[in-house]
């Protein structure tokens, strides 16, 4: 079981992917870790988050997943970060609701057995849509996965 | 008291439940603040807070908690869905489709 991490930066917006974790359809994805924070200039602005899924990736700038141990192969999972066009998201797919202040960093951890999994399906993705925001603070996002 | 950083003003005053067997943790500013459990039938995570009134499931098939939406209320196991998803179905699973599909026409064919 190989881990990798993929991080971006995209402002929060309505409706607006963040960062994407598209499959393979050699292997299964499991997300265990989620970080979510702004290097903005702290300010009390909230915004709403969902992990959610997808079933086109459409078009983002390309992200490379980083190996978490240097002797491992290159991922076969990859990421995408926003801005999308093109991207479908399945309706009422949220998997972890996340309610943020902008000055606070967030961090989800996977218990053991407890991982989102990324189907092995042709151009599925899960990511994180910034839902609303109360502005449009620099959201930071990493997502870390095993395959 | 060190000041815990909560995420949202008043949120000190909601009791989201700390799990005996949780499913994911939540850290806010290096403090854990709430754990998640794992819905068996769609795959996502939840945090149970006491009094919130939000309704949520516990399957006795799968004999995991759900999280209460009405798409879940059906036992359809998460790993059947997404063996069919992937159309990697095995031998003995196809069992497990087709009992399940004979009750709900079309559920283990909805999106993930």
């Amino acid at each position: 079981m190989r881990r990798y991490s993929i991080e971006h930066q995209t402002p929060a917006g309505s409706a607006l992917t963040i960062l994407a974790l598209v499959a393979n359809t050699t292997t299964r994805g499991n997300i265990y870790d989620i970080v979510l924070g702004s290097d903005a200039t702290p300010a009390d602005v909230a915004t709403e988050f969902n992990l959610i899924r997808g079933t086109v990736s459409g078009t983002g700038t390309a992200v490379t997943g980083r190996a978490l141990d240097p002797g491992h192969p290159a991922a076969l999972l990859t990421g995408e970060g926003g801005t999308f066009t093109g991207q479908t998201k399945t309706s009422n797919s949220s998997m972890l609701m996340i309610a943020l202040n902008q000055r606070a960093t967030f961090r989800w951890v996977a218990a053991p057995d407890g991982e989102i999994v990324v189907p092995a399906t042709s151009d599925n993705w899960v990511g994180i849509e910034s839902i609303g925001s109360g502005g449009t603070p620099n959201i930071n996002a990493t997502i870390h996965w095993v395959e | 008291m060190k000041d815990p950083g909560f995420a949202v003003p008043g949120e000190h005053k909601l009791d989201p439940k700390f799990e005996s067997k949780p499913s994911g943790y939540i850290v806010i500013n290096g403090m854990e603040v709430a754990h998640t459990l794992q819905c068996c039938h769609c795959g996502g995570h939840f945090v149970s807070i006491h009094g919130s009134g939000i309704r949520r499931g516990y399957c006795t098939g799968c004999k995991k908690p759900t999280c209460g939406k009405d798409k879940c209320d059906v036992c359809a196991p998460f790993k059947v869905k997404l063996d069919y998803s992937e159309m990697s179905v095995q031998k003995d699973l196809q069992k497990e489709v087709k009992r399940i599909e004979k009750f709900f026409p079309g559920i283990t064919q909805a999106p993930l």
